[in-house]
């Protein structure tokens, strides 16, 4: 199954990677504090920290740590210079003491003093034997930092972990217990991004039947080769965006519903009888497909939405019914009882892809989608394969 | 909070298009009906119920129903010693029953199949088997 999605997979992450650069409404900060407002390309977050890519007034630049004292987006997010050597670093909270990120290393700021936390693995030791353990000498430079007006600093370290949460937090007290104002630029929440929605949309589904396998041919005759259905469906959408990865490549979890029915009808001479069937098929399903989001700007405030993954169906309801009639050469019909067709699986697995375009309005951004599952684990029959094709166009609705 | 409020309309509207009634299965036109046979009810020392639905009835003109039944298995109208309850007439019911209170002996076992005649076709159910336990009049 999987290998049906590791090309569009890696297509979507070279793609996320390659783009052509789009810009968001941002500002530089000059070394002589000067803001000039414009544009700032969007790129990954490496790219972040190395330099800047800068439009105003139809020029483009890019800038370097050494040319700016940093620049910012309009959503909130500052990178700084000066801090450390030749790269810009995310400012979490400026103020009487400030907190920066580089990677997995931060930084704290107190007047014309910066110092660096980082943490490692050292080699130890313990009742004579090796081991490791963290290097803890970046809780001693927290405590002295904030030793001049929090109570009891070293006792707050046993607890502290570095992570940006927690140390935003002690960051905020400092300045707060100073009576110093501060900004924060709202890093804990930029760590992850979840956005919900919904959809609403037609499906039509195909089943195919084929690879009879020949000591079951002569029992297949009664059924069609292909099933096709058109149905409304209802969904809930998940989409989750680490930014601190990249804001364009995200995870995109949906539940949709939908039934289906579909029916055939198959007559065939065999000896010196003519045999009529009908077959039936009904279904309910809960598809539940977990999918790579690519979202693309097209635009201030237009994307192009790309998906690929796998696909999950729940069947809440799955009934198969397959009705035999035999006409003899007198005229002289036999019905049968009804029968099930064949065994459908209550999970079904498969992959699934989809393209779509949205366009912002406020706080939700409207979109149409057009999906393609394909699901090949349909049936628990020995005797044939059967797979169903799934082409779902929906109108979707996202709350940012 | 948009979380629930949205999870909380998908649960709703699923709950809705579950509640619709279910799809019922409808035979594919052809050139004659389609009969069923049902199983036997109301068996007892008195008789026991036949029953038929047609599952697909058509424009055929129906020229007789009814019920056909022997210890032997698959009955026809052509069958030596088989029962007939026979009715000459153009039903348009998609059902039909008789109640049998006559011929049946009890402990014997019984297999019954519903029938219809047209003008080109006689049609049969399929097969249902019972135990008698006996009836008014033997």
């Amino acid at each position: 199954m999987f290998k049906h999605c590791i090309p569009i997979l890696l297509s979507l992450v070279i793609l996320a990677n390659c783009y052509a650069l789009d810009f968001r409404n941002g500002y530089i900060v000059q070394n002589q504090n000067d803001t000039i407002r414009g544009q700032i390309a969007y790129q990954a977050y490496g790219k972040y920290l190395e330099s800047c890519i800068f439009k105003s007034n139809g020029m483009e630049r890019q800038y370097f740590p050494a040319d700016i004292d940093g620049y910012g987006f309009d959503d909130g997010r500052y990178f700084a210079s000066g801090i450390s050597k030749d790269k810009f670093v995310e400012a979490h909270i400026i103020g009487e003491l400030s907190l920066y990120q580089s990677d997995t290393t931060f930084f704290l700021k107190k007047g014309a003093e910066i110092r660096e936390l980082k943490t490692q693995l050292v080699a130890r030791e313990i009742d004579g034997r090796e081991g490791v353990m963290e290097d803890t000498k970046w809780k001693g430079i927290v405590s002295y930092m904030i030793s001049d007006c929090i109570q009891n600093p070293m006792g707050r370290m046993s607890s502290l972990k570095m992570q940006i949460k927690t140390l935003s937090k002690l960051t905020i007290e400092y300045s707060e217990c100073r009576g110093a104002s501060y900004v924060d630029y709202g890093g804990t929440e930029r760590r992850m991004k979840i956005d919900v929605g919904l959809t609403f949309g037609y499906t039509k589904s195909s089943i195919g039947i084929n690879n009879v396998n020949q000591l079951y041919k002569e029992s297949f005759l009664g059924f069609a080769e292909n099933y096709v259905s058109q149905d409304p469906s209802v969904g809930l959408m998940m989409q989750v965006f680490f930014p601190k990865f990249s804001e364009r490549l995200g995870l995109q979890i949906e539940t949709l519903y939908s039934r289906a029915s579909y029916q055939q009808f198959v007559s065939y001479g065999l000896v010196n009888d003519l045999y009529f069937h009908d077959t039936f098929l009904s279904i309910g399903t809960v598809s539940i497909p977990v999918t790579m989001l690519f979202d693309l700007p097209l635009g201030p405030k237009n994307s192009l939405l790309l998906n690929a993954g796998i696909n999950n169906d729940i069947l809440t309801k799955k009934e198969s019914l397959l009705t035999t009639e035999s006409v003899d050469e007198q005229n002289r019909v036999k019905v049968s009882e009804d029968t099930e067709m064949f065994e459908i699986r209550g999970y079904q697995g498969g992959v699934y892809s989809g393209i779509g375009i949205s366009h912002s309005i406020g706080s939700v951004d409207v979109g149409i989608s057009l999906r393609y599952a394909y699901i090949f684990q349909f049936d628990n029959d020995s005797g044939f394969t059967a797979a169903n094709n799934k082409l779902n166009l929906s109108i979707f609705f996202i709350y940012r | 909070m948009k979380t629930t409020f949205s999870f909380t309309l998908f649960i709703l509207l699923i709950v809705a298009a579950s509640g619709c009634d279910d799809e019922v299965f409808e035979a594919t036109p052809r050139d004659f009906p389609r009969l069923l046979t049902r199983a036997v009810t109301e068996i007892s020392e008195k008789g026991a119920r036949f029953n038929a639905e047609f599952r697909y009835r058509g424009e055929s003109q129906i020229i007789s129903y009814g019920f056909v039944w022997n210890e032997t298995p698959f009955p026809t109208l052509r069958t030596p010693s088989t029962d007939i309850y026979a009715v000459d007439e153009n039903i348009q019911a998609e059902d039909f029953s008789v109640f049998i209170s006559a011929g049946l002996n009890p402990g014997s076992t019984y297999y019954v199949r519903a029938f219809t005649q047209t003008q080109e076709y006689t049609v049969y159910g399929s097969n249902q088997q019972f135990v008698s336990k006996g009836s008014e009049n033997q």
